[in-house]
């Protein structure tokens, strides 16, 4: 019996992680090993302890990768479609799952029976007479722990709480909903978003809720009345003129740890949407001021979409970029750097979209200030999620190949 | 293939069949004369009797497996699940869920294969029944053989935001080119120049025809009737500005105050006022990325407004009369890219058609279980505009006749769908 091979590429052989010494530096970040799988990701999240990832694909399944030995564990048979988002309950002993089929499933990282399914063996009629081939094995986890049938229409996001208490999730039915994370019981429910929303997040303090829809519109909630206390509108959304529809919406939303600080990653400046034709762009949140303060650009301004964001413990902000041309990036971003030049302000088109909100009198309109990177990872394929692992020093990506790379920096 | 051939005759004698007489012939007396446009009382003989098309272009391509044919759990199949309709036994995307509630009066063909995946040569094809050649539109044949000689209204109305520049009567007269209305704005230059007084306007009309007559004196009239249908058309419409003023704030809470909307309720005015071919497009399915975002925004902006319009055809008694026509110029790749979207595929996708003519409820043709190719019953563009044409009662297996030439209506080497005819 053997797992198939094909699915751990070390790129030190057998060479143990390196040793932990200094801070964190993203210029020496380097690919360890890469795990691979048949369909594309489509998003990737690091357990709290950090052995294991876990990964949603184009397909129905959601997969667990433990960082070390590179074994692969499929969970299935409680989606019936794409998972989109991962998280984690507040101890890190479940892991929550939405997607396209409307519902949240809630599964154990390490659940107590992981069967052992055979694969079937295809022999050619040229090795009849050598040796017998060992069946290849998948690990497979087919019971959730519960499956909560969370919106009508795709359930794009879920997010457990800071406290352990409360799970927030939003879909295409329009609303954001706030469950009882202990019996999930539907505590409230959020309207308002004239379109789809995307991403919603608990802030750190448990106090508020925070959700961004298709046309770059924040939002921001008091957890306890419902009531929306704050309306931001962001660039993160245009109307393709050609082909007549709307794109934009976060694709990932992070808060810094002590939750100054709400990323938001995406689309802006919209050319053409419908052949990928628009800028990445993570937007940040000052959440003191409640205003959009930093404008995160790429380094080579190629076309996009930013489908990851986190705040590196050391301060920093990573991305995530899937871009146009087929290939990826991971780019690092330091709030304390200087505005970017000229060139990598907004396009005259899409800076109009905060015009019918400027003040009327000629006050003084604090702008975000455009940032560019310090350091790029180039990737080979479109990256479409990201994780670091407590400590910052590892992170890891998903990508639109398959394939799930660990780095270390 | 048998081919029939009616040189010599009359064309439109053998090209409208008994079922849309009344539409041409006895119509035509009654609505000789422009002194204004359809009488209640016209138009609800009208629609007890002339054929009429309604085309709703899903332009750039809409994804078979997110609309008619969906592969759920298949290795190309996406994220969306398949959802049961009003006809037992099929399925379509649960993207479409108004429309589902209305499939027992649509059909559904699964097995279209072009050839091609570029747009212009799809879009050609789907419209003109031939892969090649100056040949005429669905709508511009429509409008030659089921306009009533007097209808002073436009027989081809395209309702649309972009221009797509095609020659779409190609042979025939050029009144039955197709008129493009910019989503809900009148046509342009409609209302008389605010310098030109009615009196000196009617002068000038006056004049024109007088030119008419002596330049036509000694020479063939067909080219100057054109024109003349023209003019009478533009005047006629200039008369009834009111269908393109406000729209009805009840009707717009029924089909959505977007663009789309709007322009299926000016759809269904139009052809409540006797319009033989009314075009309606909604942009935007050609995504080569976001596929699936798109087509959550888009099908969500078409299902419900395409089902009320339908419902509303069907509710008003004139579904026998009008042929409804849901179509792409191809559909999209089974492979989803690195940008989440599907490219052109013209290999293996889907049509929803029904109401005159069509036998309905039915699925015609198959894809393979990755619908990556047809698996039974492949038709292509020729075969629909066949079919169209069929329905409506017009024999595309005989010819137009063109100052002596005859031309096949539709392409010889193919056949209507039989079985979905009615």
């Amino acid at each position: 019996m053997r797992f198939d091979e094909t699915q751990t590429s070390e790129m030190n052989d057998a060479a143990p992680m390196p040793e932990e010494s200094g801070k964190p530096d993203p210029t020496k970040a380097k690919e360890l090993k890469q795990f691979t799988h048949g369909e594309a990701l489509t998003n990737c999240r690091l357990d709290p302890s950090g052995k294991y990832v876990f990964a949603g694909a184009e397909d129905f399944g959601v997969y667990r990768w433990e960082v070390e030995t590179g074994e692969k564990v499929i969970y299935r048979g409680a989606h019936d479609s794409w998972v989109r988002r991962i998280d984690f309950s507040n101890d890190g002993k479940q892991v929550l799952t939405s997607g396209w089929d409307g519902r949240v499933v809630v599964w154990d990282v390490q659940p107590e029976s992981i069967q052992t399914v055979e694969l079937p063996v295809e022999q050619s009629e040229s090795e009849e007479d050598s040796e017998p081939v060992e069946p290849k094995v998948e690990l497979v986890v087919d019971k959730p722990v519960r499956v909560v049938e969370a919106h009508r229409g795709f359930s794009r996001w879920v997010h457990a709480g800071p406290n352990g208490k409360y799970i927030a999730t939003c879909g295409n039915d329009k609303i954001i909903k706030l469950w009882d994370a202990r019996r999930w019981k539907l505590k409230k429910e959020f309207v308002g978003h004239g379109r789809h929303p995307y991403a919603v997040m608990i802030h750190p303090d448990g106090e508020s809720l925070v959700s961004e829809d298709l046309m770059g519109e924040i939002f921001v909630w008091n957890a306890k009345t419902g009531q929306r206390t704050r309306e931001l509108k962001s660039v993160m959304t245009g109307f393709d003129n050609k082909f007549q529809a709307d794109m934009g919406g976060a694709r990932d939303m992070a808060f810094n740890a002590d939750g100054s600080l709400l990323g938001c990653a995406g689309i802006t400046n919209v050319v053409n949407s419908f052949a990928g034709q628009q800028d990445p762009i993570i937007c940040v949140v000052d959440w003191a001021t409640k205003e959009i303060s930093s404008h995160l650009r790429t380094k080579s301004n190629s076309a996009g979409v930013a489908w990851g964001v986190r705040f590196h413990p050391e301060g920093f902000v990573v991305g995530a970029m899937g871009n146009q041309n087929g290939k990826g990036t991971v780019e690092f971003w330091s709030l304390a750097e200087e505005e970017a030049s000229e060139s990598a302000a907004p396009k005259e088109e899409a800076a109009g979209c905060d015009e019918d909100t400027a003040p009327e009198e000629p006050v003084e309109e604090k702008k975000p200030r455009e940032i560019k990177p310090f350091h790029v990872v180039e990737v080979s394929k479109p990256v479409r999620g990201i994780d670091f692992t407590a400590d910052g020093r590892r992170f890891v990506i998903a990508c639109s190949d398959g394939s799930l790379r660990v780095y270390e920096m | 293939m048998t081919k029939r051939r009616n040189a010599g005759c009359n064309a439109v004698d053998h090209h409208v069949t008994r079922r849309n007489f009344m539409g041409t012939g006895a119509m035509a007396g009654a609505m000789a004369g422009f002194g204004g446009l359809l009488t209640p009382s016209m138009a609800k003989e009208m629609k007890s009797g002339q054929k009429q098309i309604l085309q709703v272009y899903l332009q750039g391509g809409v994804s078979q497996f997110e609309s008619w044919d969906c592969k759920p759990g298949t290795k190309y199949g996406g994220p969306f699940r398949p959802i049961s309709t009003s006809v037992p036994g099929v399925q379509i995307c649960e993207l479409l869920p108004y429309t589902a509630q209305k499939m027992h009066l649509l059909s559904v063909v699964r097995s279209i294969n072009l050839q091609t995946d570029d747009h212009t040569v799809g879009r050609l094809f789907m419209e003109k029944g031939r892969k090649n050649g100056d040949y005429p539109f669905v709508g511009a044949v429509a409008s030659k053989y089921l306009t009533a000689a007097d209808n002073p209204l436009p027989g081809y109305v395209h309702i649309t935001t972009r221009g797509l520049v095609d020659q779409t009567a190609g042979f025939l007269e050029s009144k039955h080119e197709m008129m493009r209305l910019e989503g809900v704005k009148p046509p342009t230059n409609l209302e008389r120049p605010k310098d030109l007084s009615k009196s000196l306007a009617i002068r000038a009309e006056g004049l024109r025809q007088q030119l008419n007559q002596q330049f036509g004196g000694k020479r063939s009239r067909a080219l100057i009737d054109s024109y003349d249908t023209s003019f009478e058309q533009a005047q006629q419409l200039m008369a009834r500005s009111d269908l393109f003023e406000k729209q009805d704030e009840k009707e717009l809470d029924r089909y959505g105050r977007h663009w789309f909307g709007r322009r299926c309720l000016l759809a269904r005015t139009l052809l409540e006022q006797g319009v033989t071919c009314v075009k309606v497009t909604h942009h935007g399915y050609d995504t080569h990325a976001e596929n699936f975002n798109f087509h959550v925004e888009q099908l969500d902006e078409f299902d419900k407004t395409f089902a009320t319009l339908l419902g509303d055809i069907e509710d008003r008694g004139m579904l026998d009369n009008v042929l409804v026509i849901i179509y792409s110029e191809f559909g999209r790749t089974p492979k989803v890219n690195h940008k989440y979207g599907r490219d052109h595929w013209g290999k293996s996708f889907s049509i929803a058609l029904g109401g005159c003519g069509i036998q309905p409820g039915g699925v015609v043709g198959a894809t393979n279980a990755d619908g990556t190719e047809v698996s039974d019953r492949e038709v292509d563009g020729a075969h629909l505009f066949h079919t169209y044409m069929q329905a409506v009662g017009i024999d595309s297996q005989s010819d137009h006749t063109l100052d002596g030439r005859s031309v096949p209506i539709g392409d010889p080497v193919a056949a209507p769908i039989k079985e979905l005819l009615a």
